[in-house]
């Protein structure tokens, strides 16, 4: 197993102010507990120099400013994945004052285990008992003071949903910050001599892991609770896949079906009143046309297009939080772990994948569902893939226009191209760049089924919409700027600036000389050119920018539309215009993403991984278009 | 006998694991050591195993549950 290295410094703590780890097992409701106690005063930031995203954020004890570092999740600091390697990481790093280790009551040992690890490091602690009414409820919960006792140092009974020991946490915290308090019993031990006998050393630790737990939790046979019942159901071997199916669909109809709407009525109140009030304004301060035209066609097109996807990516974000909050998620990576072993991805990566067909900008912040970096990048290069509904409009134009008898057949067999494309370019990604991707054992612990708390819920929201808003937003506002600048310049003619017909305007004279690398695959005009040109923007404009191209004002009149691209297809294809548009339909199904998903994906992975896969995605659809126009035209 | 062998409901104690050392630690910290006492809870979709160590409930792969010698208890 390699993990690669990782700074040591997961994140510098502020002058003046004490920074403080929050570590935990994953589940054990240490996010929840984390936003309790910073509210909404949290953003999230990457690890220096890998793509594990952590919330920091700030929490006011009563004697310093703590910033507070959201660890991520894990059953031991012996990382097996880049992830794990940041806790393991910021936990040996004495940048850090403290760390708030949070143990399960429902799983102790699991929990105690781990905090003999971080006090191996030598870290002061103070231990905070979450769960405890889940455990009450079970019989199982441990004493917190003879716990205190035993480990020697304080133990707070804590619940983040409702805000309980949360105040006496603080103060545990504020007295450790001025007088540390360490975990009795351990020995501290340099981290590299742990690796060099890791079964010995995990022996000692579970031997005081034992000796901790007999002190503290009741004797007690578990019996039988809700969640076994429900396992039982969501687990079967055959219920199971149909109730994760189920729920899949259930993300996918509110990320397009309940989002539709909302994005449209964003859409509609940007391009219409906000943009009406603009247009107004400036004509008022005699501004000229060609600054009406950048303010409402660029600028405020590319803010319209940002906020737009606002309500669905927090549809997406909180359904992400919810389902991982109830604790389904655990159970996803067992019921789809054998479908997506062979491209060396956890079973929750189906999620992102599946969503990706809605729309690929929140299927790659589902990504965030994979507990492992390298997997989340695997799939996030992945998703753009995924045939999102904006395509579907392209097919079904295509598919009615050229194959009017089976164009149902043709636009099924799109999606099984998308598939097989997903796994085609992840086995090649696995066998190249991402080469240190490898199955890893499902061994997953799962937690209680519990209903999603709302605050928590909310917050978690609010700071991934913002984290979106600012860091994809810009890049998305300045790209829609740029291709109003180039549909504004004429480059032939005497037009004025700004209004330009798109033949003489420079985003035309791109297209057409874009169009000669088209003709391999019987596609060689300008028009189609800047049709692909604009749907680089995003893939709802292709049809618009097609009708704009042929000067058709009706961008609903498919049918003349249509007839127009047939006669331009029968020309350019030299009498194969079936196989030319099928070589455009698998062109526009993998080509380039939409410039909201690039954005995203820079967000989430950074340029480099973003136009590696942009470059690679292009290549491929180009020489696929050009075999399938090749082949089709000999058929 | 072999993990992914047990019958539902079965409790069985931990006897040795065979695999590379890094699944053994992680196995052993989901508590899974030699002389444990488990139960196995059921078959999930796609072969994986859900068994029970004290009041936690673990999943195992088909694959590496097909590793875990346990003796029935």
């Amino acid at each position: 197993m390699t993990t690669p290295s990782t700074p040591r410094a997961a994140v510098a703590p502020a002058k003046r102010t004490a920074s403080v780890l929050l570590v935990g097992n994953p589940n054990v409701g240490k996010s929840t507990l984390f936003n309790a106690l910073t509210k909404a005063r949290q953003h999230v930031v990457n690890a220096p120099g890998t793509t594990v995203a952590l919330a920091e954020g700030t929490w006011c004890t009563d004697c310093a400013d703590v910033t507070l570092v959201d660890l991520p999740g894990t059953y031991s600091l012996i990382a097996r994945s880049p992830d794990e390697q940041v806790a393991a990481d910021a936990v040996s790093d004495p940048a850090h004052a403290l760390a708030v280790v949070v143990l399960d009551a429902t799983a102790l040992s699991r929990s105690l285990y781990l905090l003999g690890q971080v006090a191996r490091a030598g870290r002061p602690v103070v231990a905070a008992l979450t769960m405890i009414d889940l455990a009450e409820a079970r019989g199982i919960a441990p004493d917190a003071t003879a716990l205190s006792d035993a480990l020697g140092i304080p133990v707070i009974e804590a619940n983040g949903r409702n805000g309980r020991g949360l105040a006496t946490l603080a103060e545990a915290v504020s007295t450790a910050l001025v007088s540390p308090s360490f975990v009795a019993g351990v020995t501290r031990r340099d981290h590299e001599e742990i690796l060099r006998d890791r079964l010995t050393d995990a022996q000692e630790l579970f031997d005081w892991v034992e000796s901790v737990g007999d002190a503290a939790v009741p004797a007690s046979a578990p019996h039988s609770t809700v969640t076994d019942k429900l396992d039982r159901v969501l687990l079967n071997p055959w219920v199971g896949p149909a109730a994760f199916l189920a729920v899949v669909w259930g993300v996918f109809q509110l990320t397009t079906v309940v989002a539709a709407p909302l994005m449209d009525g964003v859409a509609r109140a940007v391009s219409g009143p906000v943009a009406d009030a603009l247009s107004a304004t400036l004509s008022v301060l005699r501004a000229p046309d060609w600054l009406d035209s950048f303010a409402v066609s660029g600028l405020l097109a590319g803010v319209g297009t940002v906020l737009s996807f606002v309500p669905l990516m927090a549809i997406m974000f909180a359904a992400v939080s919810a389902l991982e909050s109830t604790g389904y998620l655990a159970r996803v990576a067992v019921v789809a772990d054998r479908a997506m072993r062979t491209l060396g991805l956890d079973g929750r990566a189906m999620l992102p994948l599946i969503v990706g067909f809605g729309c690929n900008v929140p299927a790659l912040s589902a990504t965030a569902v994979l507990p492992h970096a390298r997997q989340r990048l695997l799939t996030g290069l992945l998703v753009p893939l995924t045939s999102c509904t904006a395509r579907l409009a392209v097919y079904l134009l295509l598919a009615h226009t050229f194959f009017p008898g089976s164009a149902g057949t043709v636009v099924f067999g799109m999606y099984v191209a998308s598939v097989v494309l997903v796994i085609g370019w992840g086995l090649i990604a696995r066998h190249t760049v991402l080469r240190d991707i490898r199955p890893e054992p499902l061994i997953i612990a799962l937690p209680d089924y519990q209903w999603p708390h709302l605050r928590t819920l909310g917050v978690s929201v609010w700071t991934r919409v913002m984290s979106f808003t600012r860091k994809a937003g810009s890049v998305i506002v300045v790209a829609v700027m740029v291709l109003w600048v180039l549909q504004a310049i004429p480059v032939r003619g005497d037009h004025p600036i700004a209004d330009v017909p798109v033949a003489d305007s420079a985003y035309g004279a791109i297209a057409q000389g874009a169009a000669p690398a088209l003709a391999p695959m019987g596609l060689n005009d300008w028009r189609i050119a800047a049709s692909l040109v604009a749907g680089i923007a995003a893939k709802e404009v292709v049809i618009g920018a097609l009708a704009q191209s042929y000067a058709i004002d009706d961008t609903n009149d498919q049918s003349t539309l249509g007839e127009q691209v047939r006669a331009t297809v029968e020309r350019t294809s030299d009498g194969a215009p079936a196989a030319a548009a099928l070589a455009l339909m698998v062109f526009v199904l993998s080509y380039l993403p939409c410039l909201a998903t690039l954005a995203e994906q820079r967000r989430l992975f950074g340029w480099r991984w973003t136009a590696a896969a942009a470059g690679a995605q292009f290549a491929g659809a180009y020489g696929l278009a050009i075999l399938v126009f090749q082949v089709g035209r000999l058929l | 006998m072999l993990l992914n062998a047990l019958a539902p409901g079965v409790a069985a104690h931990v006897r040795a694991v065979s695999t590379e050392s890094g699944v053994v630690l992680r196995l052993r910290e989901m508590g899974l050591r030699p002389g444990a006492l488990i139960r196995m809870t059921g078959r999930a979709s796609g072969g994986s195993r859900i068994v029970t160590v004290g009041a936690a409930r673990i999943a195992i792969d088909g694959a590496t549950a097909a590793l875990i010698d346990v003796e029935a208890a």
